[in-house]
């Protein structure tokens, strides 16, 4: 297993520098420089803002720049006023030294901002894949229990509805509903912002996650269920279903033991593009209700074209999908005796 | 002779019996009538926005650049069928053109998806060798980024307008189809059509243009159409963040992320263009649903 997880690790190596090439070119491809903010600033004089170019190395050729990103520079002298002679140490690490840059806007590690941002995105991310794995696959199983009939046609109805929804549309009506007409529910944000102490409230904050954690979850339940119910009238039909029914088992039995390990197999596989998916959907979903996390941070960064934290959440977001992954591959260990590494 | 007229009825009845892969498609998706519907659906709303709006401008008299502040946030009304938006402009016209631009998006750009995906996946499964493993190793690269991410990153290099949407999402959209299409190339290569128009010395493109090709052309209908709908979703989550098609051009998309900051006042503003992206993704869905189990063999009963 450790060796099966190493052997894995390895070969996402190539895809993981794949992915530093190719968010590095894309967002060197954009028109529009990062420095934008100095040369309209008119205290800036040209030369300060030239200076500025060389110390943050933008002065540099596309690959040099992306070396410098990858293994840093802290070996080096940078010229910074153009006479030839290095001036000042350089400060980078690199990507490969866990340096992922500094922030144009914040001025601050890039690795540092996501950090503090993704415990929030996981608040969010992580009881909605819990619910909506467990709800999708009670919904899932109930459905080909009951193929054909009326159950099984509303729940078919509703998972396809599911991912059919513009989620930010969901969340927009569930906030009509139950924070704007009923008051029951907080708008947004993560915390209710009037209270002054730091302590730490639980109704509060899960008040704050209902509605959020149900759009979420609701596009998640959606997927499971459908995957589930096919995978559910998939082993129904083997023959092994028929050989332990004429061993004379209960339907109980048969059930928990024979058609539901069976039919989760499958849904395993699912779980890397549910987070994956679950990290895009996230980016909106906290647009949609203020919600402090990465996703907020990636957009911002976006409109103020600050390439180094763009690059930092591109590859975090790629590297939790890798991972993801890898989780899926785990699950189909557990839950399939005949895979063994 | 009595033989012969036997031998002649027995063929004729052959004939009638014989079937074959589209025939018998056809004759699954006309029993199939939630896709049926859903197929008419789109038809519709596909008609509607490209020849309805000059018909309805001249029955309702209403102008899709018409607007009046005193008429702002009117509900629904004769006049008005679906009401009047933040700047006193009919509803229901908006939409038509909307659907226009959405529509028109989700189709061009599904269709390069499928270009692309058919061209790539095909060469990849037959080349096999390095050529099959670079494009793999690009394709996996690609979609261990989020989706979301990429699309954000398009747009906000370009500024987004129907066109420049449409390449975004129609160069992106493909991955998952050259991988369908891919292992679908790899099972044909090894059966004996495929071996025997090699043994006659037809050239690599010819087998793949008449021997491969026809035979993956019924998945990438099926992933054609899925991805029509995600990509009515993208564009209104491109929109919603501010990265869609921008303002006066109406789309579903951006009339639906709009309507945020105005619910307040009209909540029809909220309602139809929502309602629109869904139901139009819906359909998709299900058409998508429906092809499978008609062009999929081995979900036949």
């Amino acid at each position: 297993m450790t060796a099966y997880l190493f052997r894995r690790l390895l070969q996402a190596i190539p895809t993981i520098l794949g992915i530093t090439v190719i968010s590095f070119v894309l967002i060197l491809l954009a028109p529009g420089d990062p420095l934008a903010q100095f040369v309209f600033n008119p205290a800036a004089s040209p030369e300060a803002t030239e200076r500025m170019r060389r110390q943050m190395g933008l002065d540099q050729p596309i690959h040099m720049q992306y070396l410098v990103w990858m293994i840093g520079n802290d070996w080096q002298m940078i010229d910074v006023d153009g006479d030839g002679t290095g001036d000042v140490q350089g400060t980078r690490h690199g990507l490969l030294r866990g340096d992922l840059g500094n922030s144009f806007q914040h001025n601050q590690p890039v690795l540092k901002l996501i950090m503090e941002r993704i415990p929030a995105t996981l608040r969010l991310t992580v009881p909605a894949l819990l619910i909506g794995y467990a709800a999708g696959i009670l919904l899932g199983t109930i459905a080909a229990a009951n193929q054909g009939n009326t159950i099984d046609q509303i729940i078919r109805v509703f998972s396809v509805t599911g991912i059919a929804l513009p989620n930010f549309w969901l969340g927009l009506i569930l906030i009509i509903i139950f924070s704007v007409q009923l008051h029951w529910l907080p708008i947004g944000g993560m915390r209710d912002l009037s209270r002054t102490d730091a302590g730490l409230d639980v109704w509060d904050m899960i008040r704050h996650m209902i509605l959020p954690v149900t759009v979420l979850a609701f596009g998640i339940i959606a997927s499971v269920t459908r995957y589930m119910r096919a995978s559910v009238l998939e082993v129904i039909e083997q023959e092994y279903i028929r050989t332990a029914r004429s061993k004379g088992l209960t339907e109980r039995r048969i059930f928990n033991r024979h058609i539901l390990r069976n039919a989760l197999i499958p849904i395993a596989t699912l779980f890397g593009p549910a987070l994956a998916g679950l990290i895009s959907g996230s980016v909106i979903i906290e647009q949609v209700f203020s919600w402090p996390g990465m996703g907020r941070l990636v957009i911002t960064a976006i409109y103020q074209r600050d390439s180094p934290l763009i690059m930092g959440s591109v590859l975090i977001g790629a590297a939790l999908y890798i991972i993801g992954l890898l989780i899926s591959d785990v699950l189909y260990a557990l839950l399939d005796p005949r895979i063994r590494f | 002779m009595s033989n012969s007229s036997q031998v002649s009825s027995l063929s004729e009845e052959i004939q009638s019996e014989e079937r074959s892969f589209w025939g018998d498609a056809r004759r699954q998706l006309l029993h199939d009538p939630l896709t049926l519907i859903a197929l008419f659906v789109l038809l519709f709303l596909t008609l509607a926005s490209f020849a309805g709006p000059p018909v309805v401008e001249n029955i309702l008299n209403v102008d899709v650049e018409d607007a009046s502040v005193r008429d702002r946030y009117l509900p629904p009304s004769q006049e008005h069928i679906l009401g009047t938006d933040h700047l006193g402009r009919d509803q229901l016209i908006r939409l038509l053109y909307g659907g226009r631009v959405s529509l028109m998006v989700a189709y061009a750009a599904s269709i390069l998806s499928m270009t692309i995906g058919l061209v790539v996946g095909i060469i990849a499964g037959y080349s096999g060798g390095i050529v099959d493993d670079a494009i793999m190793w690009f394709i996996s690269t690609l979609t261990s980024i989020p989706a979301l991410f990429l699309l954000l990153i398009a747009t906000s290099i370009f500024s987004p307008s129907a066109t420049i949407l449409v390449f975004v999402l129609g160069l992106l959209g493909w991955l998952e189809m050259a991988r369908l299409i891919r292992g679908q190339v790899l099972m044909l290569k090894g059966q004996e059509f495929v071996l025997a128009a090699q043994a006659l010395g037809s050239s690599p493109i010819h087998i793949m243009m008449a021997h491969i090709l026809p035979n993956v052309i019924s998945i990438a209908l099926i992933s054609v159409t899925i991805n029509a709908g995600s990509v009515i979703l993208a564009e209104s989550s491109l929109s919603f963040l501010g990265l869609g098609v921008q303002a006066p051009t109406p789309t579903w998309g951006n009339m639906l992320s709009d309507s945020r900051s105005y619910f307040a006042r009209g909540l029809h503003l909220v309602i139809f263009p929502g309602t629109l992206i869904t139901v139009t993704v819906l359909c998709f869905f299900l058409v998508g649903d429906g092809l499978r189990d008609a062009l999929d063999p081995r979900s036949r009963k």
